[in-house]
């Protein structure tokens, strides 16, 4: 039975397979979604990627950034201290605790939805003030301010349990081109790979002839809705060349073992191949986190496995050097009630939370915000996710105060244009 | 007093901790009523007249006390209460002074982390621990010497008994693996499946199980809890499993509710073979059950009380006491107090109930 404020739909997100889904969004590629000429061809220099760790349903705070052990609200767990000093992280976290200066810690968010359906769609577009207009998911914004990367890989990969398909409507009025790329489970989409039955040679010819068709039917339609067609077919390609990213014969037992064989581990190994690979956006999502009931034991099964594909995450980038140039970033669309209710849950908190990000000119070692001893309220300055937004924008090479999306002939700014950047969080 | 003349329990006395109330036990003089909870304090309420009164807490715990225990015999005055910090206790709860003086023994770090699980033996005289850290752990109740240290589960161990001969004690983990130890060898002899009552799905194990306890002078194990069917907003079916020791197989179960009744988070049994059970489900649900495993219909069925979690059977064995949680425990906003605008946690109402004089007899 669902919890009465949540209803099943608020769980799921479409799975639209990727031609149907381009297909019934075709009107809405009409609307353009340009950025300005003059800063697109700057952003094409930049060679920043992103990795966003998406914990849907909204992981506790208490039980993990934010422990407040011995009140009231602070549930049985311990915490521990961390490498940086003076700065405690919950017992279930314990190789992130070693990893504090690493990355960092915003504790004083405070955003407005307690719903899943609306929050999630309010976090990850950076809740820009109501235009009238529906702005694109994170992964989908930067696929277009940044455009892909060399590799000619999808600008925008989301690896998710269940299934996977081209995800349109992440991209809101931008088009339908810079959807989701959804690795479902992980895999690639089914028959990527050319059968063994066709020869190299068909398979060349078949492609002429459907580019020749496609040709045909952009000189009648609107040239967005050829370019999507045609881009599924590109990346499709282009996938094919690097379908050595799937084949798990070349994961070591040592990295699947540091990442964990769960599906977070694996996604989030896969993730990191994915960005080695040049991939400009990657979201490794995990669902389930919507523990309104016996919180503390589904708590004490999740976070280590956070913790362990995390932290693992953290010490490759690292030592690849990539963390210079990869923002990484843990959320969720809201925290969870200091309030424990009777189910021995913890219920929906957008008052006071936290996030974590590391990498790509990220200060680390940063503790912003701070709650109250019993973690109730936030004390002093608060955040919002527009102010996130600004931030991670600046961090991977883009001035949201100077760039703007266009809607059309409509100019839309980026983020929350009543907001800021976190300057201590930015070196 | 409190006598009625009713074929069903009633409730007699009710009153209020503020904070929620995990576990809770008569001391055998049937005189003194101890709560444990989230407050990390053992609380003290003496039966007096037709009133709980709260007296003096005792002190010495951290996290949440979510396991206690009385020596079975009311001469010793022995109380053993266990934290989620690792902390296993001994004391005299009868004593006046809450601090150190009536404390026999403490261990700091009895496990590393939350103690899932406390039990005696049938003599009261080995305390068996279990927890977060995957050891399961028998200590002598009088010195606290740890005399056994048995690692060999996969997962956090939720649940252990010592079976009534002495020779060896039962574990049970989350993923449902129960193991049968050997204490003289102190290795693991066989393996019980209880795989029914763990349930992995987007990346989270449910442990369903909450009890292991032996009845019938070792005959048969019972492993109450729950199926898990669902993680997140945990649900499942609460169940309570009886196993024929002598083969490990289930021998029966006892469905006890649907995916909305939750947890069986306590029972006990009664002399007639019938139990009294309480669960914890979601939202807002809970029941306290009178239920013959040979009758289909519940003798009692009391759904006014909001997600208990703890029963605690009086000596006398006609009085029975609950914990539950105050009503609209649930929900996403701040509750706060009108006056001061302090953010609210939730609180537990006690309840005594009292069985009817004949179904006791």
């Amino acid at each position: 039975m669902p919890h009465p404020r949540c209803q099943i739909a608020d769980h799921t997100l479409s799975r639209r397979r990727m031609l149907g889904a381009l297909a019934g969004t075709a009107g809405g590629l009409a609307c353009g979604g340009l950025l300005q000429p003059t800063f697109a061809k700057e952003l094409q220099k930049s060679d920043k990627q992103m990795l966003l760790v998406w914990l849907d349903g909204g992981m506790s705070q208490l039980e993990s950034w934010d422990p407040k052990p011995g009140t009231q609200f602070g549930g049985p767990y311990r915490s521990i201290p961390t490498s940086l000093p003076g700065v405690h992280l919950s017992e279930l976290m314990p190789r992130l605790a070693k990893q504090m200066h690493r990355f960092s810690l915003v504790r004083s968010m405070r955003t407005e939805d307690p719903n899943h359906s609306s929050g999630v769609g309010k976090i990850l577009r950076g809740h820009p003030k109501n235009r009238g207009v529906e702005y694109p998911f994170m992964g989908s914004a930067v696929a277009k301010l940044l455009g892909p990367t060399k590799s000619g890989l999808p600008p925008y990969v989301w690896v998710k349990p269940g299934n996977g398909g081209f995800i349109s409507k992440h991209a809101g009025f931008l088009g339908a081109k810079y959807g989701a790329f959804a690795l479902g489970n992980g895999k690639p989409p089914k028959n990527l790979v050319r059968l063994d039955s066709i020869t190299v040679e068909d398979d060349l010819a078949r492609n002429a002839l459907r580019e020749k068709f496609n040709r045909r039917y952009a000189k009648r339609h609107p040239p967005n809705n050829s370019e999507a067609h045609s881009y599924v077919y590109d990346v499709a390609q282009t996938l094919m060349k690097h379908s050595d990213l799937f084949d798990e014969a070349t994961l070591s037992d040592r990295d699947r073992d540091r990442y964990g064989r769960t599906d977070l581990g694996k996604h989030t190994l896969l993730g990191r191949r994915l960005i080695e690979a040049g991939v400009r956006f990657v979201q490794v999502q995990s669902y389930g986190w919507d523990t309104h009931g016996d919180n503390f034991n589904a708590h004490a099964s999740r976070v280590p496995k956070v913790d362990q594909a995390l932290s693992a995450l953290l010490e490759d980038l690292d030592e690849r050097g990539l963390s210079e140039r990869v923002l990484v970033v843990v959320m969720c669309e809201f925290g969870r009630t200091p309030r424990i209710n009777g189910s021995v849950g913890r219920d929906h908190w957008p008052n006071a939370w936290s996030l974590a990000m590391t990498g790509c000119g990220i200060r680390p070692g940063t503790v912003i915000g701070e709650t109250n001893a019993d973690g109730t309220d936030i004390v002093g300055e608060r955040y919002d996710i527009g102010a996130l937004f600004h931030t991670w924008y600046h961090a991977i090479g883009i001035d949201p105060t100077t760039t703007e999306f266009m809607n059309g002939t409509q100019p839309l700014p980026i983020a929350h244009d009543e907001m800021q950047p976190i300057r201590e969080l930015l070196s | 007093m409190f006598k009625t003349e009713t074929k069903t329990p009633q409730q007699v006395l009710a009153t209020q901790a503020d904070r929620q109330v995990a576990t809770a036990r008569f001391h055998p003089n049937g005189e003194l009523l101890v709560t444990g909870g989230y407050d990390g304090s053992l609380r003290r309420w003496r039966i007096e007249k037709e009133a709980l009164t709260e007296t003096e807490p005792i002190a010495g715990h951290n996290g949440w006390i979510e396991r206690i225990v009385f020596h079975p015999d009311s001469a010793t005055d022995i109380l053993v209460s266990s934290d989620s910090w690792g902390r296993l206790m001994v004391c005299h709860p009868s004593a006046e002074n809450s601090e150190s003086g009536q404390r026999l023994w403490k261990h700091d770090t009895a496990h590393d982390g939350r103690i899932h699980s406390l039990t005696l033996s049938a003599d009261g005289e080995q305390i068996i621990t279990a927890g977060q850290d995957r050891y399961v752990r028998v200590w002598e109740t009088k010195t606290g010497k740890r005399i056994h240290d048995l690692n060999d589960h996969d997962s956090e161990v939720m649940a252990a008994a010592m079976h009534p001969h002495g020779k060896s004690v039962v574990a049970g983990d989350v993923l449902g693996v129960v193991k049968e130890w050997d204490l003289q060898s102190r290795k693991c002899v066989r393996d019980l499946d209880l795989s029914r009552m763990h349930f992995y799905d987007r990346d989270q194990d449910v442990a369903g199980l909450k009890h292991l306890r032996f009845l019938d002078d070792g005959a048969t194990l019972v492993a109450a809890g729950m199926d898990p069917k669902r993680t997140g907003n945990v649900n499942g079916i609460p169940s309570l499993h009886f196993l024929d020791w002598k083969t490990g197989a289930i021998r029966e179960s006892l469905v006890v509710g649907d995916n909305a009744t939750g947890f069986v988070f306590d029972f006990e049994r009664l002399d007639d073979g019938s139990f009294l059970i309480v669960t914890s489900g979601t939202p807002g649900n809970g029941r306290v059950l009178w239920r013959h495993p040979d009758e289909d219909e519940f003798r009692f069925e009391f759904k006014k009380l909001s997600n208990c979690h703890a029963l605690a059977m009086h000596p006398d064995r006609h009085r029975f006491f609950v914990s539950a949680t105050n009503r609209n425990s649930q929900g996403n906003g701040a509750v706060r107090d009108k006056e001061t605008g302090a953010y609210l946690g939730n609180t537990s109402p006690l309840h005594l109930f009292e069985l009817p004089e004949e179904q006791v007899q």
